[in-house]
Protein backbone atom coordinates (compact mmCIF):
# COMPACT_ATOMS: atom_id res chain seq x y z
CA UNK A 1 0.00 0.00 0.00
CA UNK A 2 1.84 2.86 -0.98
CA UNK A 3 -0.61 5.69 -0.17
CA UNK A 4 -3.05 5.75 3.02
CA UNK A 5 -5.26 8.32 3.76
CA UNK A 6 -5.62 9.68 6.95
CA UNK A 7 -9.71 9.68 7.95
CA UNK A 8 -9.37 12.55 10.15
CA UNK A 9 -7.20 14.96 7.92
CA UNK A 10 -9.58 14.02 5.23
CA UNK A 11 -12.90 14.53 6.89
CA UNK A 12 -11.04 18.31 8.10
CA UNK A 13 -9.80 18.69 5.28
CA UNK A 14 -14.01 18.32 3.68
CA UNK A 15 -15.07 20.29 6.25
CA UNK A 16 -12.83 23.16 5.30
CA UNK A 17 -14.05 22.85 1.65
CA UNK A 18 -17.47 22.84 2.57
CA UNK A 19 -17.47 26.05 4.49
CA UNK A 20 -16.41 27.92 0.89
CA UNK A 21 -19.10 29.67 -1.02
CA UNK A 22 -18.16 29.64 -4.32
CA UNK A 23 -19.44 31.42 -6.90
CA UNK A 24 -21.82 33.04 -4.83
CA UNK A 25 -22.18 35.65 -6.20
CA UNK A 26 -24.54 34.52 -8.32
CA UNK A 27 -26.76 34.44 -5.86
CA UNK A 28 -26.27 38.24 -5.49
CA UNK A 29 -26.84 38.78 -9.01
CA UNK A 30 -30.04 36.77 -9.07
CA UNK A 31 -31.56 38.50 -6.31
CA UNK A 32 -30.87 41.62 -8.25
CA UNK A 33 -32.76 40.34 -11.07
CA UNK A 34 -35.76 40.18 -9.30
CA UNK A 35 -35.63 43.03 -7.17
CA UNK A 36 -35.43 44.63 -11.60
CA UNK A 37 -37.95 42.65 -12.59
CA UNK A 38 -40.24 43.56 -9.53
CA UNK A 39 -39.50 47.33 -10.01
CA UNK A 40 -40.00 47.19 -13.42
CA UNK A 41 -42.75 44.81 -13.92
CA UNK A 42 -45.27 45.83 -11.15
CA UNK A 43 -43.73 50.11 -10.86
CA UNK A 44 -43.21 51.33 -14.24
CA UNK A 45 -44.86 48.71 -16.64
CA UNK A 46 -47.92 47.71 -15.02
CA UNK A 47 -48.03 50.74 -12.34
CA UNK A 48 -49.37 48.11 -9.56
CA UNK A 49 -47.63 49.65 -7.42
CA UNK A 50 -48.38 51.56 -5.13
CA UNK A 51 -52.40 51.23 -4.92
CA UNK A 52 -53.50 54.83 -4.39
CA UNK A 53 -56.92 54.45 -2.58
CA UNK A 54 -58.15 51.17 -3.81
CA UNK A 55 -58.92 49.64 -1.06
CA UNK A 56 -62.08 51.64 -0.65
CA UNK A 57 -62.89 52.44 -4.32
CA UNK A 58 -65.42 50.71 -6.66
CA UNK A 59 -65.97 48.05 -8.58
CA UNK A 60 -66.38 49.96 -11.38
CA UNK A 61 -62.74 52.08 -10.31
CA UNK A 62 -61.16 48.89 -10.00
CA UNK A 63 -62.83 47.41 -13.64
CA UNK A 64 -61.33 51.08 -14.93
CA UNK A 65 -58.14 51.07 -13.75
CA UNK A 66 -57.28 46.71 -15.38
CA UNK A 67 -58.90 48.40 -18.89
CA UNK A 68 -56.73 51.32 -19.28
CA UNK A 69 -53.63 50.22 -20.04
CA UNK A 70 -54.55 46.53 -20.10
CA UNK A 71 -51.75 45.26 -22.91
CA UNK A 72 -49.31 47.10 -20.11
CA UNK A 73 -50.50 45.56 -17.08
CA UNK A 74 -50.23 42.07 -19.04
CA UNK A 75 -46.76 42.75 -20.29
CA UNK A 76 -45.70 43.86 -16.64
CA UNK A 77 -47.41 41.38 -14.52
CA UNK A 78 -45.47 38.77 -17.28
CA UNK A 79 -42.02 40.51 -16.25
CA UNK A 80 -42.96 40.37 -12.13
CA UNK A 81 -44.26 36.56 -12.91
CA UNK A 82 -40.13 35.64 -14.76
CA UNK A 83 -38.77 37.32 -12.17
CA UNK A 84 -40.53 36.21 -8.87
CA UNK A 85 -38.60 32.87 -8.41
CA UNK A 86 -34.85 34.29 -8.73
CA UNK A 87 -34.63 35.45 -5.24
CA UNK A 88 -34.45 31.40 -4.84
CA UNK A 89 -30.30 31.38 -4.61
CA UNK A 90 -30.43 34.25 -1.34
CA UNK A 91 -32.41 32.24 0.48
CA UNK A 92 -30.70 28.97 -0.62
CA UNK A 93 -27.19 30.91 0.46
CA UNK A 94 -29.04 32.35 3.62
CA UNK A 95 -29.95 28.77 4.51
CA UNK A 96 -26.65 27.16 3.77
CA UNK A 97 -24.66 29.92 5.61
CA UNK A 98 -26.90 28.56 9.00
CA UNK A 99 -26.68 25.39 7.85
CA UNK A 100 -22.75 25.24 7.51
CA UNK A 101 -20.46 27.29 9.74
CA UNK A 102 -23.06 28.51 11.83
CA UNK A 103 -23.92 24.72 12.48
CA UNK A 104 -27.64 25.27 12.91
CA UNK A 105 -29.16 22.89 10.44
CA UNK A 106 -32.81 23.03 11.27
CA UNK A 107 -32.74 26.80 11.17
CA UNK A 108 -31.40 27.15 8.27
CA UNK A 109 -33.48 24.20 6.26
CA UNK A 110 -37.02 26.12 7.49
CA UNK A 111 -35.72 29.89 6.78
CA UNK A 112 -35.07 28.44 3.59
CA UNK A 113 -38.41 26.42 3.50
CA UNK A 114 -40.80 29.60 4.71
CA UNK A 115 -38.77 31.71 1.81
CA UNK A 116 -40.05 29.40 -0.74
CA UNK A 117 -43.83 29.88 0.82
CA UNK A 118 -43.17 33.16 0.87
CA UNK A 119 -42.99 33.11 -2.99
CA UNK A 120 -45.76 30.91 -3.87
CA UNK A 121 -47.44 34.34 -2.09
CA UNK A 122 -46.28 36.52 -4.44
CA UNK A 123 -46.63 34.51 -7.43
CA UNK A 124 -50.31 33.47 -6.87
CA UNK A 125 -50.57 37.33 -6.12
CA UNK A 126 -49.20 38.13 -9.59
CA UNK A 127 -51.71 34.95 -10.81
CA UNK A 128 -54.50 36.89 -9.41
CA UNK A 129 -53.72 40.21 -11.00
CA UNK A 130 -52.87 38.66 -13.83
CA UNK A 131 -56.27 36.48 -14.51
CA UNK A 132 -57.90 40.13 -13.81
CA UNK A 133 -56.42 41.61 -16.21
CA UNK A 134 -56.85 38.69 -18.77
CA UNK A 135 -60.97 39.68 -19.33
CA UNK A 136 -60.97 43.25 -18.32
CA UNK A 137 -64.63 43.47 -19.81
CA UNK A 138 -66.11 40.68 -17.67
CA UNK A 139 -68.70 41.67 -14.77
CA UNK A 140 -66.83 44.30 -12.33
CA UNK A 141 -67.26 42.84 -9.23
CA UNK A 142 -65.02 39.78 -10.43
CA UNK A 143 -62.40 41.79 -11.45
CA UNK A 144 -62.39 44.09 -7.89
CA UNK A 145 -62.60 40.35 -6.33
CA UNK A 146 -59.45 38.97 -8.07
CA UNK A 147 -57.59 42.53 -7.63
CA UNK A 148 -58.79 42.24 -3.50
CA UNK A 149 -57.44 38.63 -3.17
CA UNK A 150 -54.05 39.34 -5.06
CA UNK A 151 -53.79 42.60 -2.34
CA UNK A 152 -54.66 39.92 0.42
CA UNK A 153 -51.91 37.49 -1.05
CA UNK A 154 -49.25 40.63 -1.59
CA UNK A 155 -49.76 41.65 1.97
CA UNK A 156 -50.04 38.11 3.47
CA UNK A 157 -47.18 36.84 2.24
CA UNK A 158 -46.13 38.14 6.23
CA UNK A 159 -46.89 35.19 7.35
CA UNK A 160 -44.12 33.50 5.51
CA UNK A 161 -41.61 36.87 6.33
CA UNK A 162 -42.21 36.46 9.75
CA UNK A 163 -40.99 33.07 10.08
CA UNK A 164 -38.14 33.19 7.85
CA UNK A 165 -36.80 36.89 9.91
CA UNK A 166 -37.44 35.10 12.82
CA UNK A 167 -35.33 32.31 12.39
CA UNK A 168 -32.79 34.44 10.88
CA UNK A 169 -33.02 36.18 14.10
CA UNK A 170 -32.42 33.13 16.30
CA UNK A 171 -29.63 31.97 14.23
CA UNK A 172 -27.70 35.47 14.38
CA UNK A 173 -28.39 36.05 17.68
CA UNK A 174 -27.18 32.20 18.84
CA UNK A 175 -23.71 32.64 17.06
CA UNK A 176 -21.78 33.44 20.26
CA UNK A 177 -18.10 32.82 19.11
CA UNK A 178 -16.00 34.75 19.05
CA UNK A 179 -16.25 36.26 15.46
CA UNK A 180 -19.60 36.11 14.54
CA UNK A 181 -20.50 34.98 11.13
CA UNK A 182 -23.48 38.17 10.55
CA UNK A 183 -22.97 41.24 12.39
CA UNK A 184 -25.55 41.61 15.16
CA UNK A 185 -27.28 44.14 13.58
CA UNK A 186 -28.81 42.08 10.72
CA UNK A 187 -30.51 40.10 13.83
CA UNK A 188 -32.03 43.44 15.23
CA UNK A 189 -32.99 44.89 11.78
CA UNK A 190 -34.59 41.24 11.14
CA UNK A 191 -36.57 41.23 14.82
CA UNK A 192 -37.48 44.86 13.36
CA UNK A 193 -39.24 43.32 10.15
CA UNK A 194 -41.21 41.04 12.74
CA UNK A 195 -42.65 44.07 14.48
CA UNK A 196 -43.65 45.74 10.91
CA UNK A 197 -45.11 42.64 9.61
CA UNK A 198 -47.22 41.76 12.21
CA UNK A 199 -50.00 44.68 11.48
CA UNK A 200 -49.71 44.42 7.81
CA UNK A 201 -52.02 41.05 8.78
CA UNK A 202 -54.96 43.44 9.52
CA UNK A 203 -55.67 44.18 5.85
CA UNK A 204 -58.66 42.28 5.85
CA UNK A 205 -60.42 44.61 8.26
CA UNK A 206 -59.96 48.16 6.78
CA UNK A 207 -60.74 49.57 3.69
CA UNK A 208 -59.92 53.02 4.61
CA UNK A 209 -56.93 54.53 7.01
CA UNK A 210 -53.65 53.33 7.70
CA UNK A 211 -54.13 49.57 7.71
CA UNK A 212 -56.06 49.36 4.43
CA UNK A 213 -53.67 47.46 1.71
CA UNK A 214 -53.18 51.02 0.32
CA UNK A 215 -53.04 52.58 3.29
CA UNK A 216 -49.37 53.31 5.96
CA UNK A 217 -49.39 50.06 7.86
CA UNK A 218 -50.64 47.67 5.32
CA UNK A 219 -48.69 49.03 2.23
CA UNK A 220 -46.20 51.76 2.83
CA UNK A 221 -44.05 50.26 5.78
CA UNK A 222 -44.18 46.81 5.23
CA UNK A 223 -42.89 47.17 1.83
CA UNK A 224 -40.35 49.95 2.44
CA UNK A 225 -39.47 47.20 5.27
CA UNK A 226 -38.98 44.45 2.47
CA UNK A 227 -37.03 46.06 -0.46
CA UNK A 228 -34.86 47.35 2.40
CA UNK A 229 -34.15 43.88 3.69
CA UNK A 230 -33.36 42.61 0.34
CA UNK A 231 -30.76 44.91 0.05
CA UNK A 232 -29.54 44.77 3.34
CA UNK A 233 -29.68 41.15 2.91
CA UNK A 234 -27.27 41.16 -0.09
CA UNK A 235 -25.31 43.31 1.19
CA UNK A 236 -24.64 41.15 4.67
CA UNK A 237 -24.38 37.88 2.71
CA UNK A 238 -22.21 38.75 0.15
CA UNK A 239 -19.77 40.21 3.31
CA UNK A 240 -19.91 36.83 4.56
CA UNK A 241 -19.12 34.87 2.08
CA UNK A 242 -15.99 36.83 1.12
CA UNK A 243 -14.98 36.66 4.74
CA UNK A 244 -15.65 32.94 5.16
CA UNK A 245 -14.06 32.31 1.56
CA UNK A 246 -10.58 34.49 3.01
CA UNK A 247 -10.82 32.45 6.01
CA UNK A 248 -10.39 29.26 4.27
CA UNK B 1 -20.39 33.15 44.67
CA UNK B 2 -18.63 32.34 40.97
CA UNK B 3 -21.95 32.95 39.32
CA UNK B 4 -22.52 36.56 41.05
CA UNK B 5 -18.54 37.32 41.06
CA UNK B 6 -19.06 37.19 37.15
CA UNK B 7 -21.83 39.24 36.91
CA UNK B 8 -20.55 41.93 38.86
CA UNK B 9 -17.30 41.98 37.17
CA UNK B 10 -19.05 42.19 33.66
CA UNK B 11 -21.84 44.65 35.11
CA UNK B 12 -19.74 47.01 36.99
CA UNK B 13 -17.69 48.00 33.49
CA UNK B 14 -20.20 50.01 32.24
CA UNK B 15 -18.14 53.25 31.80
CA UNK B 16 -18.24 54.56 28.76
CA UNK B 17 -19.67 52.09 26.53
CA UNK B 18 -23.21 51.61 24.90
CA UNK B 19 -26.22 49.21 27.22
CA UNK B 20 -26.74 46.66 25.44
CA UNK B 21 -24.33 46.87 22.45
CA UNK B 22 -24.41 49.11 20.05
CA UNK B 23 -26.32 47.29 17.46
CA UNK B 24 -29.44 46.47 19.27
CA UNK B 25 -30.39 50.24 19.06
CA UNK B 26 -31.25 49.43 15.76
CA UNK B 27 -34.12 47.42 16.44
CA UNK B 28 -35.30 50.10 19.16
CA UNK B 29 -34.81 53.45 16.86
CA UNK B 30 -36.29 50.93 13.81
CA UNK B 31 -39.45 50.68 16.33
CA UNK B 32 -39.16 54.48 17.37
CA UNK B 33 -38.91 55.28 13.72
CA UNK B 34 -42.24 53.56 12.65
CA UNK B 35 -44.04 54.52 15.92
CA UNK B 36 -43.47 58.15 14.61
CA UNK B 37 -44.41 57.64 11.90
CA UNK B 38 -47.80 56.18 13.46
CA UNK B 39 -48.04 59.15 15.07
CA UNK B 40 -47.56 61.74 12.34
CA UNK B 41 -50.27 59.32 10.19
CA UNK B 42 -52.78 59.98 13.53
CA UNK B 43 -51.88 63.63 13.92
CA UNK B 44 -52.59 64.13 9.63
CA UNK B 45 -56.10 62.11 9.71
CA UNK B 46 -56.49 64.38 13.10
CA UNK B 47 -56.54 67.63 11.28
CA UNK B 48 -57.43 66.84 8.05
CA UNK B 49 -60.60 68.55 7.95
CA UNK B 50 -63.47 69.93 10.64
CA UNK B 51 -65.34 66.72 10.59
CA UNK B 52 -62.36 64.07 11.07
CA UNK B 53 -61.38 66.78 14.21
CA UNK B 54 -65.04 66.66 15.41
CA UNK B 55 -64.80 62.60 15.41
CA UNK B 56 -61.75 62.39 17.00
CA UNK B 57 -62.41 64.67 19.65
CA UNK B 58 -65.81 62.80 20.58
CA UNK B 59 -63.68 59.63 20.35
CA UNK B 60 -61.27 61.01 22.57
CA UNK B 61 -64.37 62.06 24.88
CA UNK B 62 -65.39 58.56 25.04
CA UNK B 63 -62.35 57.17 26.43
CA UNK B 64 -62.13 56.20 29.95
CA UNK B 65 -59.57 59.02 31.44
CA UNK B 66 -59.48 57.62 34.43
CA UNK B 67 -58.08 53.84 33.51
CA UNK B 68 -56.10 55.37 31.01
CA UNK B 69 -54.27 57.79 33.99
CA UNK B 70 -53.74 54.36 35.86
CA UNK B 71 -52.33 52.86 33.13
CA UNK B 72 -50.15 54.99 32.68
CA UNK B 73 -48.88 55.30 36.23
CA UNK B 74 -48.76 51.63 36.47
CA UNK B 75 -46.68 51.44 33.17
CA UNK B 76 -44.35 54.45 34.66
CA UNK B 77 -44.35 52.13 38.44
CA UNK B 78 -42.97 49.17 36.28
CA UNK B 79 -40.52 51.08 34.51
CA UNK B 80 -38.61 52.30 38.12
CA UNK B 81 -39.01 48.91 39.12
CA UNK B 82 -37.12 47.68 35.94
CA UNK B 83 -34.29 50.31 36.76
CA UNK B 84 -34.12 49.09 40.56
CA UNK B 85 -33.59 45.56 39.36
CA UNK B 86 -30.97 46.34 37.10
CA UNK B 87 -29.28 48.55 39.91
CA UNK B 88 -29.48 45.85 41.96
CA UNK B 89 -28.01 43.33 39.27
CA UNK B 90 -25.26 45.60 38.89
CA UNK B 91 -24.83 45.08 42.41
CA UNK B 92 -24.86 41.14 42.55
CA UNK B 93 -28.23 41.51 44.99
CA UNK B 94 -29.89 38.65 42.75
CA UNK B 95 -32.69 38.48 45.23
CA UNK B 96 -34.10 41.92 45.70
CA UNK B 97 -33.82 41.92 41.52
CA UNK B 98 -35.70 38.83 41.17
CA UNK B 99 -38.26 40.63 43.22
CA UNK B 100 -38.85 44.22 41.29
CA UNK B 101 -38.62 42.23 38.12
CA UNK B 102 -41.45 40.05 39.52
CA UNK B 103 -43.18 43.51 40.35
CA UNK B 104 -42.83 44.49 37.08
CA UNK B 105 -44.18 41.99 36.07
CA UNK B 106 -47.09 42.00 37.75
CA UNK B 107 -47.49 46.12 36.62
CA UNK B 108 -47.27 44.92 33.50
CA UNK B 109 -49.98 42.26 33.30
CA UNK B 110 -52.42 45.05 35.01
CA UNK B 111 -51.66 47.15 32.12
CA UNK B 112 -52.95 43.99 30.25
CA UNK B 113 -55.76 43.65 32.40
CA UNK B 114 -57.03 47.29 32.60
CA UNK B 115 -56.75 47.45 28.64
CA UNK B 116 -58.79 44.25 27.81
CA UNK B 117 -61.19 45.64 29.86
CA UNK B 118 -61.39 49.05 28.40
CA UNK B 119 -61.78 47.18 25.24
CA UNK B 120 -64.50 44.92 26.37
CA UNK B 121 -66.45 48.31 27.85
CA UNK B 122 -66.13 49.82 24.27
CA UNK B 123 -67.04 46.72 22.23
CA UNK B 124 -70.06 45.81 25.27
CA UNK B 125 -71.25 49.71 23.78
CA UNK B 126 -70.97 48.48 19.91
CA UNK B 127 -67.63 50.16 19.46
CA UNK B 128 -65.61 47.89 17.83
CA UNK B 129 -62.21 48.60 15.49
CA UNK B 130 -64.86 49.77 12.45
CA UNK B 131 -67.08 52.05 14.28
CA UNK B 132 -65.55 55.14 13.45
CA UNK B 133 -62.08 56.80 11.69
CA UNK B 134 -61.25 57.38 15.83
CA UNK B 135 -61.43 53.82 17.06
CA UNK B 136 -60.09 52.44 13.99
CA UNK B 137 -57.04 54.16 14.96
CA UNK B 138 -57.23 53.79 18.64
CA UNK B 139 -57.93 49.85 18.69
CA UNK B 140 -55.06 49.20 16.24
CA UNK B 141 -52.20 51.08 18.10
CA UNK B 142 -53.14 50.98 21.85
CA UNK B 143 -53.26 46.79 19.65
CA UNK B 144 -49.76 47.17 18.48
CA UNK B 145 -48.74 48.75 21.85
CA UNK B 146 -50.46 45.77 23.53
CA UNK B 147 -48.26 43.38 21.55
CA UNK B 148 -45.11 45.37 22.29
CA UNK B 149 -46.18 45.24 26.46
CA UNK B 150 -46.41 41.01 25.95
CA UNK B 151 -43.93 40.95 24.12
CA UNK B 152 -41.97 42.68 27.32
CA UNK B 153 -43.45 40.69 29.66
CA UNK B 154 -42.28 37.47 28.13
CA UNK B 155 -38.82 38.55 28.30
CA UNK B 156 -39.12 39.78 31.40
CA UNK B 157 -40.49 37.10 33.04
CA UNK B 158 -37.50 34.83 31.48
CA UNK B 159 -35.14 37.04 32.95
CA UNK B 160 -36.63 36.35 36.73
CA UNK B 161 -37.11 33.20 35.75
CA UNK B 162 -33.58 32.14 34.62
CA UNK B 163 -32.17 34.56 37.29
CA UNK B 164 -34.40 32.33 40.25
CA UNK B 165 -32.29 29.10 38.77
CA UNK B 166 -29.06 31.09 39.57
CA UNK B 167 -27.17 29.61 36.46
CA UNK B 168 -24.94 31.41 34.20
CA UNK B 169 -26.43 31.13 30.76
CA UNK B 170 -27.94 33.29 28.22
CA UNK B 171 -30.34 35.05 29.45
CA UNK B 172 -28.85 36.92 32.44
CA UNK B 173 -25.69 37.89 30.80
CA UNK B 174 -25.85 42.04 31.67
CA UNK B 175 -26.55 42.69 27.73
CA UNK B 176 -29.69 40.50 27.80
CA UNK B 177 -30.81 41.85 30.78
CA UNK B 178 -29.92 45.30 29.68
CA UNK B 179 -31.26 44.67 26.63
CA UNK B 180 -34.94 43.71 28.44
CA UNK B 181 -35.17 47.13 30.54
CA UNK B 182 -34.29 49.23 27.29
CA UNK B 183 -37.05 47.63 26.17
CA UNK B 184 -39.60 48.31 28.74
CA UNK B 185 -38.64 51.69 28.61
CA UNK B 186 -39.17 51.86 24.94
CA UNK B 187 -42.86 50.80 25.85
CA UNK B 188 -43.33 53.13 28.55
CA UNK B 189 -42.52 55.84 26.61
CA UNK B 190 -44.36 54.77 23.36
CA UNK B 191 -47.48 54.34 26.08
CA UNK B 192 -46.92 58.35 27.09
CA UNK B 193 -47.07 59.21 23.69
CA UNK B 194 -50.16 56.93 22.68
CA UNK B 195 -51.35 58.26 26.40
CA UNK B 196 -51.32 61.83 25.66
CA UNK B 197 -52.53 61.19 22.05
CA UNK B 198 -55.93 59.34 22.55
CA UNK B 199 -56.95 60.22 25.80
CA UNK B 200 -55.86 64.35 26.50
CA UNK B 201 -55.84 65.72 23.14
CA UNK B 202 -59.18 67.33 23.24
Amino acid sequence: MDYIQTPILASQKMITKTHRFENAEYAIYSTAFMVFCTVLGLFIVAPMFPPFGQASASAETIATFYQEGNLSKKIGLCIMMFGTPFIIPLFALLGEIIRRPMNMPILGSVQYGSGLFGILFTFIMTVCWGTAAFRPERTHDVTQALHDMGWLFATWVASATLLQAICICIAVFKDTSEVPIFPRWFGYYCAWMIVLAFPACLINIFHTGPFAYDGLLGFWLPYIALFSWFGVSMVCVWRVVKKLNMDH
Amino acid sequence: MDFVAAIKSDALNIKKRTPVEPDFWVLIFGDLTVFSVLFIAFMLRRFESAETHTVFSMGTESLNQSIGLINTLVLLTSSYAVVLALSYYRSGDLNKMIKFTCFAIFCGLGFVCLKIFEYIEKINQGITVTADRFFELYFTFTGIHLLHVLIGISLLTIVAYRMSLKKPDAFTTPGFVEGVTCYWHMVDLLWLILFALFYLLG
